[in-house]
């Protein structure tokens, strides 16, 4: 892995100096931080600790047309196709980048899909070692650091007055080609600067949990009473998925009408009854704990059972942003008392 | 747009048979793809279903109710219930239409060879199973007998039933139905699926049992055929969830781990058993 320096005072040289391509970064607009797209790079206000928003986005919009439609009169003719302009994202934090390779084999695997596929080949990913990790924070339960490099083509470390950044893959070694102005060599003690930042993140973080076993313990206790517990105080609002870098259901819908329009697809949360009930009125997943118990397991069980790996990187949003003070890691510690019992 | 997923084929409606009337009637519609080189990439078994669709509307996953040895067109029975079969329960013959798929594994009816079928159906529950009977029928020498119970609540909600009374009248497959309750000029069984199964005593020897329903009805079937002695390797029926993608990523239709879409709507009752009780 080949190390180089950027001194701070030229991080928008080195913004400038990436080419023609576009940059979406982590930009503060009303009080808020949100990974958007940097038109300007010396008017956007760019926010490097603020750890609120994940660039889950980009690769995953929102709302996603997936095609439009006219109804020809012999016929619907459907116009596809998003042909995503390259686009670098700066400043990802390692846990975010890390979704991104746990999101990977489900939008890979048996039919491919078109649209995150294309969008994830034509982003390169430029990351932002954590130096302030959150309270909430438990990145390394989950096999993950605040310095990682998994998942990223670039990582940029705040090492002081310069950045430490390790070229990770080709893609970054291309992306940095035209930035040699601003890269400077690494002295080879920068590598135990780097060390160092990461070690006091590390120690910083003080939540844990204990994933042994978990995606087995799981199944022992979907019976048990414990789950209504736990969703006693959910108010079904949804901002855990909306906020979970690894959440990836979504719904599909059509806008427009029979003659012209669009069919879309936008985020779904499966903390709603709506996601799952049929046109019947059935539904298999019919109250809160249904639903609460289904979003654990699925991150901790049948996502690893399906994709090797837990539905989960310890960003610790759906903890933060939960209205009701649910906390997963509680849900996951309880998970063990009462297999205990 | 040949390898993206969520683009449908064309087709259009060459056929509609009005199964059932009442508030929530059943349509058969039978369709074709409008363009024929669809049929290279839209290859199915019976069991399998498609996302049936209207641009503008939206799509339900709807199962292929007949059997691939029916060649040239599709077709799928219908129930309005929601936006989707609402809006397609109002089109007429030669109206266009979408359909994306095949999805979802089949049943298994090449290790069912030379074995006795049992299909069991309640109510439009029937739709599912109609191609294995469609299937059977077409290769009638691969099986050893093929018996159907089927039931609704009253005679003028069972589907299909002109081509039942079909296979009844030239003996192709013995066919007994049942109705919730009596009614005027039906002079066949009366009384609920899962205790006509009790009553008609069919041998698991050398047997599969296949049914679908409504959950209530499959509960009591699968309890009931473990009574008479199927194994749980014997005993099939295919499940249904809310879905949108038909191709596992979407998230709404898993069952456990096992996504209805992709790897239901079929399952064993072994299978079945090792789920969730989370459908």
């Amino acid at each position: 892995m080949d190390t180089v320096i950027l001194h701070k005072e030229n991080l928008n040289e080195f913004l400038k100096s990436l080419g023609d391509i576009r940059l979406v970064a982590p930009v503060a607009e009303n009080g808020k931080t949100r990974f958007e797209v940097v038109e300007d790079v010396d008017k956007a206000v760019i926010v490097l600790d603020d750890y609120t928003a994940s660039p889950k986005k980009v690769m995953f919009p929102q709302t996603e047309t997936l095609f439009s439609f006219k109804n020809s009169g012999a016929g619907f003719d459907t116009a596809a196709g998003t042909h995503p302009p390259v686009t670098v994202v700066f400043g990802i934090r390692p846990c975010d980048a890390k979704a991104f390779t746990v999101l990977d084999p489900l939008f890979s695997q048996d039919k491919e899909d078109p649209y995150y596929k294309e969008k994830r080949e034509s982003t390169i990913l430029v990351g932002n070692a954590c130096t302030e990790p959150t309270n909430r924070c438990f990145c390394p339960s989950v096999g993950g650091s605040p310095g990682s490099t998994e998942g990223l083509d670039v990582l940029l470390t705040d090492i002081g007055d310069e950045y430490h950044v390790e070229i990770v893959t080709d893609k970054g070694k291309e992306l940095l080609k035209g930035s040699e102005t601003v890269l400077l060599d690494a002295p080879k003690d920068k590598r135990k600067a780097k060390e160092e930042v990461v070690g006091r993140s590390l120690a910083k973080i003080r939540r844990q949990v204990d994933l042994k076993m978990m995606h087995e313990i799981l199944p022992g206790v979907f019976e048990h009473d414990m789950w209504k517990e736990m969703a006693e105080k959910c108010i079904g609002c949804g901002i855990c998925t909306y906020n979970c870098p690894t959440c990836h259901c979504f719904d599909i819908q059509d806008e427009g009408s029979t003659a012209t329009g669009r069919r879309i697809r936008v985020w779904d949360a499966c903390m709603y009854p709506e996601f799952t009930l049929h046109a019947s009125g059935e539904n298999p997943r019919p109250d809160r704990s249904a639903r609460l118990r289904n979003r654990m397991m699925h991150k901790f069980t049948y996502y690893p059972t399906n994709m090797g790996h837990i539905g989960c990187v310890g960003c610790g949003r759906c903890i933060e942003l939960c209205p009701v003070n649910i906390d997963l890691i509680e849900i996951l510690t309880r998970v063990r008392e009462v297999i205990n019992e | 747009m040949s390898s993206n997923p969520y683009i449908p084929f064309s087709a259009v409606i060459k056929d509609l048979r009005q199964e059932t009337d009442g508030a929530r009637p059943i349509k058969t519609f039978t369709v074709e793809f409008k363009d024929l080189k669809t049929w290279d990439r839209f290859s199915f078994r019976p069991g399998q279903c498609a996302m049936v669709g209207i641009p503008g509307v939206g799509e339900s996953m709807i199962s292929i109710c007949s059997s691939p040895t029916q060649t040239g067109y599709l077709q799928f029975s219908i129930m309005q219930m929601g936006k989707v079969t609402t809006a397609l329960h109002e089109l007429e013959i030669g109206d266009d239409i979408t359909v994306r798929g095949p999805y979802g594994q089949p049943f298994p009816l090449e290790q069912w060879k030379d074995k006795k079928i049992l299909t069991i159906g309640g109510g439009i529950g029937q739709a599912p199973l109609r191609p294995i009977i469609n299937y059977v029928l077409d290769n009638r020498n691969d099986y050893a007998s093929l018996n159907i119970l089927y039931g609704a609540r009253s005679p003028k909600d069972l589907v299909f039933l002109h081509e039942l009374k079909g296979f009844a009248e030239s003996n192709t497959a013995k066919v007994h139905l049942t109705v919730d309750r009596e009614a005027p000029g039906w002079n066949d069984n009366v009384g609920f699926v899962p205790q006509y199964l009790l009553d008609l005593k069919p041998s698991p020897e050398n047997t599969i049992a296949v049914t679908c329903g409504p959950p209530i009805m499959i509960k009591y079937v699968l309890q009931n055929l473990v009574d008479l002695g199927f194994t749980d390797d014997q005993i099939y029926t295919t499940l249904e969830n809310r879905m949108k993608c038909g191709i596992g990523k979407c998230g709404k239709c898993n069952v456990g781990s096992v996504y209805v879409c992709k790897d239901g709507p079929v399952f064993s009752y072994a299978q079945l058993k090792k789920l969730p009780a989370d459908y």
